[in-house]
């Protein structure tokens, strides 16, 4: 399959015009989505190609037209409901966790809930306390939801259309600083499977566990550790529920070591739940106890200086791997 | 009021014990008196029951190799939902366990380093327990000195340079200044024991040893025939070791300095016969007692015998069988040992050891001649009896295993 080099923008946006143009029961849904293309682009071109039926902009109240989608999703259709912010998703708590994880259940079954639930978080862009959270683990907690990060344009793409293919409601969580990223990226149609984790760098000497903009950030610190002998095994969960646990295990079985990376708060964080998750797993192959690298316990703060020192960098995962050696 | 479990004493020698196995989980409901765990004393493995019924609310030591003093809080049982005493950390649950003399360094020297646990690598340690190597002495190379993968592999490399059954020929000759290569056999519970016993033995107990070589051609005839009889009869297997079981049951009684002990300055003469077989097990030495010995025919004593053997060998022995032995009997024969010199076990004052009965040159009435003889050593306790009571008894108890009087039955 031909392969071009695109952004992670790009990707989504791809993903979009081709999972509305093989089904018509797919909309998008939110805030300048429609007209404006987006304010981060990612829907640039579907209005003009759709119409404002399927490229539906909203009033500013993720509550009210989240609680739409899930309806809708009810009724049969299969929206793509954009939240500008991961921060602003906490408006929408109720249709996501009360409604759209439950209803299924609620019914034995004899309903569905096909929504997609495109969203973005993460710090590094001194967009202050609230417009930087990294809220994953949230929604990682309720039953019923799934959970995607994606790093790169290439999964980006694949998870995307999958996800908007799976009857279940599905939290994509974004990341801001990814949106310029580039990468190769299948044209047409192709997918991802939910579910699945992908060994991003192969390494022997320990595993590091990163998801989203951190896959990048242990890449780059795994490229300066090998050149101190060190050999980085990076595994990216993409899907972090349902996690698959058995890519990290055979990879923690090689290594014998477990760093986790995760930008999320540190206390109750998605980190502390693949850490234990691997305690129940692979106990009796560690030669170290796993450590956890996550952003300080604190409001993000404004000033950028503060902003990286409370997130994890590169050199935080240079100096952590090294402390498995030293 | 939750009822505390506590690593009981089960017997004079023991000061601490290692949990095998916990029969019940956390949660489960136990009834008094059931068996709830497993332990390992000196030399037996016990089942310890449960001292209340309710709930097991909380195991605070898993089975393990842990050695665990006596009296330590092990586990609580208590109604389902209870709220526990305040947990003690398990180095102050030590402190409360130790013996009053040990307590005043302990407490002076407050948490020593030595109350931590060994820092090993969950990969490491499933490493050594597979390839049987005693960690304890390791000294870890990774982060805070963890005992990391790569000591565990080093050793076992050790090991096997070492090793001259694997390798003889490539094991490298030792270099004056360089250590010799060299690997650490762990100890299991039996053998630490009895490297304290025997030292404390050795140094502290004033051996003398007599040696006596006996002509057993009449022994050898008598056995030869009892052995289809007991064979067919009793489906038991008549040994050497049975007839001087029976030759210690009647002569002992005659000599109360050989069936004692030192006890403060004091000699306690004991009015029963208690006599103890050392054993040898893939676990190490123990030794089963037959209790009142001078009081069973021989085929009580043949029939015991071999129980206690099929119990050691199945590492099944109660404490009844390994307890108060008041003279030992070890049995080399079997081996082609021709003689050799015992260590007591204390606190007996005598111990007697046999070797292999062989065709040796007897002088007979001005000739040379071949028989079936034995050679026996007897090591006394100086402190208890002199040679002279020594030799007396060595003398009957010959006497009566080349006559053979009376052997069969009380």
């Amino acid at each position: 399959m031909a392969e071009r080099i695109i952004e992670y923008r790009e990707a989504l946006n791809e993903a979009l015009l081709e999972e509305m143009e093989r089904d018509l029961a797919v909309f998008i849904m939110g805030e300048d989505v429609g007209q404006y293309g987006g304010v981060l682009k990612i829907s640039k071109g579907i209005y003009e190609r759709f119409g404002e039926k399927r490229a539906v902009d909203t009033p500013i109240s993720e509550n009210g037209f989240t609680a739409i989608g899930v309806g809708a999703a009810l009724a049969g259709l299969r929206p793509v409901v954009e939240l500008m912010y991961i921060d602003f998703a906490c408006l929408a708590m109720d249709p996501i966790v009360n409604q759209a994880a439950k209803a299924r259940y609620m019914f034995g079954g004899k309903t569905s809930v096909p929504i997609v639930f495109r969203t973005q978080g993460g710090g590094g862009r001194g967009n202050a306390a609230q417009h930087s959270q990294s809220l994953e683990a949230w929604y990682v907690h309720v039953p019923g939801l799934i959970v995607i990060q994606p790093s790169t344009p290439r999964d980006a793409k694949g998870l995307l259309k999958s996800a908007i293919r799976d009857d279940n409601p599905v939290i994509f969580i974004e990341h801001k600083l990814l949106y310029n990223t580039k990468g190769a990226v299948p044209e047409g149609e192709w997918t991802i499977p939910i579910g699945k984790a992908d060994v991003k760098r192969v390494g022997n000497h320990i595993t590091v566990v990163a998801t989203s903009r951190m896959v990048l950030l242990a890449l780059s610190a795994a490229e300066k550790l090998a050149e101190e002998g060190i050999e980085v095994e990076v595994v990216d969960p993409r899907t972090l529920k349902p996690l698959d646990i058995e890519t990290i295990a055979t990879s923690v079985k090689k290594t014998h070591r477990l760093l986790v990376v995760n930008e999320g708060a540190r206390t109750g964080g998605f980190a502390a739940e693949v850490v234990t998750r691997a305690y129940e797993e692979v106990f009796d192959y560690l030669d170290a106890p796993i450590v956890r690298l996550t952003s300080e316990d604190v409001p993000l703060p404004y000033s950028g200086a503060l902003e990286m020192a409370a997130i994890p960098s590169e050199e935080k995962i240079i100096q952590a791997v090294r402390g498995f050696f030293s | 009021m939750a009822t505390e479990v506590i690593m009981p004493k089960l017997g004079l020698t023991m000061t601490e014990g290692k949990i095998l196995a916990w029969y019940k989980t956390e949660g489960e409901t136990v009834q008094a008196g059931e068996p709830l765990l497993n332990v390992e004393t000196d030399k037996v493995a016990l089942d310890v029951e449960a001292p209340a019924s309710g709930t097991l609310l909380k195991i605070l030591y898993p089975a393990g190799d842990a050695a665990i003093p006596l009296e330590t809080v092990i586990a609580y049982i208590g109604d389902k939902g209870e709220t526990l005493p305040t947990l003690q950390s398990k180095a102050s649950q030590t402190l409360t366990a130790r013996s009053p003399e040990s307590e005043y360094t302990v407490a002076t020297a407050g948490a020593t380093s030595s109350d931590a646990p060994i820092k090993i690598s969950p990969l490491a340690k499933k490493l050594a327990l597979e390839h049987q190597i005693d960690w304890e002495t390791l000294k870890g190379s990774g982060p805070q000195g963890r005992i990391v993968e790569a000591d565990i592999l080093q050793t076992i490399e050790q090991k096997k340079n070492s090793s001259p059954l694997t390798s003889p020929s490539t094991s490298p000759e030792t270099q004056a200044g360089q250590p010799i290569p060299y690997r650490v056999i762990g100890l299991n519970q039996t053998r630490r024991v009895s490297a304290q016993r025997m030292t404390e033995s050795y140094q502290t107990i004033p051996h003398f040893y007599l040696r006596k070589e006996i002509v057993l051609a009449r022994l050898v005839e008598l056995r030869n025939y009892l052995l289809p009889e007991f064979e067919k009869k009793l489906g038991l297997h008549l040994t050497y070791t049975d007839f001087f079981l029976r030759a210690l049951a009647m002569t002992l009684p005659k000599h109360p300095l050989m069936n004692a002990s030192w006890k403060d300055g004091e000699i306690h003469s004991y009015t029963t016969i208690n006599t103890g077989i050392a054993i040898a097990t893939q676990r190490g030495l123990v030794v089963g007692v037959i209790h009142s010995i001078e009081k069973l025919p021989l085929e009580e004593i043949v029939r015991k015998r071999a129980l206690l053997a099929e119990k050691a060998r199945q590492a099944k022995l109660e404490w009844n069988d390994i307890s108060n032995a008041t003279f030992t009997l070890t049995n080399l024969g079997s081996f082609g040992v021709d003689d050799f010199d015992p260590i007591i076990n204390p606190p007996q004052a005598a111990i007697l050891a046999c070797g292999a009965i062989a065709e040796r040159p007897i002088a007979d009435a001005g000739k040379i001649t071949l028989q079936p003889t034995m050679r026996l050593c007897l090591a006394v306790d100086h402190r208890v009896a002199d040679g002279a009571d020594a030799a007396a008894f060595m003398s009957d108890l010959c006497e009566l295993l080349v006559s053979l009087q009376g052997m069969r039955n009380p």
